[in-house]
């Protein structure tokens, strides 16, 4: 949704709910600045709550699955308001020389119970409205993935490079094609039939990474050394796919330069706690006239990461102090 | 005859494969495979190749990029994965292109088209340093010096060499051919039936040569190249 929009729709909503209360209250008669403020006080209560659930405890907690700190958090302000309130009002009460009896204390203690209620009411209605936000930009982002999905899973250079040198090697080396054609039906399977779920099996998907780095490692010279390790202790290990080929695309695409040595290491350890992807290569950065689509496969992982772990990963990348290596690494918290 | 080939791609299956096809036409000598423009610049530039298969498609310099610096005496056959860059490499004056996974029928084709104009460009060379050919006629093979030539009359299959001296040679041979051999640019095509040796002119009269009597037509198609021949040859 539109941020401004957004925002004008809140000012307007809460304009109604203070103003309200006014109009039923205000028999025709003037009234004092205290007694505004005193009237006020409650919706601005509520406003209090409302926000801190929707722009801090929500997202920070709820949403990150910190359910017990949400709630225990949220109790506590509540009741904290409840009280507040109370006396509030009761010292308003004094200080505007209302001729006010003390209520029996069961009154004041359904009194502040009622307000309570009510501020719980306001924390729950801003939490379910974040989600429902959240939910919607989740579904946008989830099908605008699915299309950039279908527009990158088989990048049709890749598989034309790739055919003309299974083409060559059938003339040189016939095992080594055939490898090469069984990496590349691998690696075809995976994207026809397991990219169709949101979540795969992490052993598969590193299958998939090795299909295609050995078919990357045919299209290189004698220069470029690849060293990769991956270490699952979980096989049932799950992940949502499509996350870590970028990085290894991207870790050929720019680490790779003619007639200069190079590496590329690309590591992946998985235990019960947390997936590690960690990938380094040699620095060569593309001159400006071979920047075809920069940026664009590290914008889709992102948003690939946002959508399936939002708050429960740490991403870092950028070239080491000496300028030499480039170096990318995902962790993700199970 | 033979000729030098160099071949420069990225990919080292792509150069595998292509040493094999050029290690297999027997007219091919390989000089040297290269991994990158750049490395195959040092070494072509001090000793150059007659043919350079060349990868379009190349990290810091491409193809087209290294064609325009490569010595004009060395022919170019473009590879490519993609067709877009073929069109690019008719640009830069490509002998052939040979779109990826090539077939060793298409490379043998291309290869073939390199070694046709080589032999064009060998004799050529050797005549324009020797100054003489040799045209059959009548059963022999008659010598005549380039210097000698006035210029030539196409008859159809037949070509008719007039001399300075006044003799007329008859050869079988088409027009096409003998202009592709004649070197250039001192032999001019001025006319479906006419190629005149233009330093042998006398004068030149409304677009007509003329030798004594003899008056050579310029037709409109042949007019340009002709006026820019008199254009670099006129003290004005």
């Amino acid at each position: 949704m539109n941020k401004r929009l957004e925002i004008l729709i809140h000012i307007a909503i809460w304009i109604v709910i203070i103003l309200l209360p006014l109009m039923f209250m205000n028999h025709g008669r003037g009234m004092s600045v205290s007694q505004f403020m005193l009237t006020t006080t409650v919706p601005l209560t509520f406003m209090a709550v409302f926000y801190i659930d929707y722009l801090w405890l929500t997202p920070r907690y709820f949403v990150t699955g910190h359910r017990t700190q949400f709630f225990v958090t949220n109790t506590f302000i509540v009741i904290l308001l409840g009280i507040a309130l109370h006396l509030w009002m009761s010292l308003s009460h004094d200080m505007l020389g209302h001729n006010h009896r003390e209520p029996p204390l069961i009154l004041t203690i359904a009194f502040v119970i009622r307000d309570i209620v009510n501020l719980v009411i306001a924390a729950a209605i801003a939490t379910l409205l974040h989600l429902a936000l959240q939910w919607q930009t989740a579904e946008e982002a989830r099908k605008e993935a699915e299309l950039s999905n279908l527009r990158s899973q088989i990048n049709p250079h890749f598989l034309l490079n790739t055919l003309n040198n299974i083409y060559a090697l059938t003339a040189i080396n016939t095992q080594k094609a055939q490898e090469a054609i069984q990496d590349l039906s691998k690696m075809l399977r995976h994207i026809l039939y397991d990219y169709q779920r949101s979540e795969i099996e992490l052993r598969d998907e590193v299958e998939f990474l090795k299909n295609y780095i050995r078919l990357m490692k045919l299209r290189q010279g004698p220069s470029v050394e690849v060293n990769t390790s991956f270490h699952i202790t979980n096989e049932q290990q799950k992940v949502a796919p499509m996350i870590f080929i970028s990085l290894v695309e991207n870790a050929f695409k720019h680490g790779v330069k003619p007639a200069v040595p190079c590496t590329i290491n690309i590591t992946i350890q998985a235990n019960d706690k947390q997936i590690v992807c960690d990938i380094v290569n040699s620095n060569h950065p593309k001159t400006s006239t071979d920047r075809s689509g920069h940026g664009v496969g590290l914008e889709l992982v992102r948003r690939r990461l946002e959508l399936a772990y939002k708050g429960r990963y740490e991403w870092t990348h950028g070239v080491n102090d000496n300028q030499k290596m480039y170096h990318s690494t995902i962790t993700i918290k199970l | 005859m033979n000729i030098t080939c160099a071949i420069i791609d990225d990919e080292p299956l792509a150069i595998e494969l292509l040493k094999s096809y050029a290690e297999k036409t027997p007219f091919l000598e390989l000089q040297g495979s290269y991994g990158s423009a750049i490395e195959a610049m040092k070494v072509l530039r001090d000793n150059p190749v007659d043919l350079l298969f060349l990868d379009i498609q190349m990290p810091e310099l491409s193809g087209i990029e290294f064609a325009r610096i490569v010595p004009k005496t060395t022919k170019i056959i473009f590879t490519t994965a993609f067709q877009q860059y073929a069109l690019d490499g008719y640009k830069v004056k490509a002998l052939d292109y040979l779109l990826k996974p090539i077939a060793y029928e298409d490379f043998l084709v291309a290869a073939n088209k390199a070694l046709e104009w080589f032999r064009v460009f060998r004799k050529q060379e050797t005549y324009m340093r020797d100054r003489f050919i040799f045209v059959k006629s009548d059963y022999k093979l008659v010598r005549i010096d380039l210097d000698n030539i006035l210029y030539v009359e196409g008859l159809k299959d037949y070509v008719r060499f007039y001399l300075d001296d006044g003799r007329k040679i008859m050869s079988l041979m088409n027009m096409k051919k003998l202009e592709e051999f004649l070197p250039r640019p001192e032999f001019q095509r001025t006319h479906r039936s006419y190629i005149v040796h233009m330093s042998k002119a006398e004068s030149i009269d409304r677009f007509r040569i003329v030798f004594g009597k003899e008056f050579i037509p310029v037709s409109e198609s042949y007019k340009d190249n002709v006026q820019q021949y008199l254009d670099a040859h006129t003290l004005a």
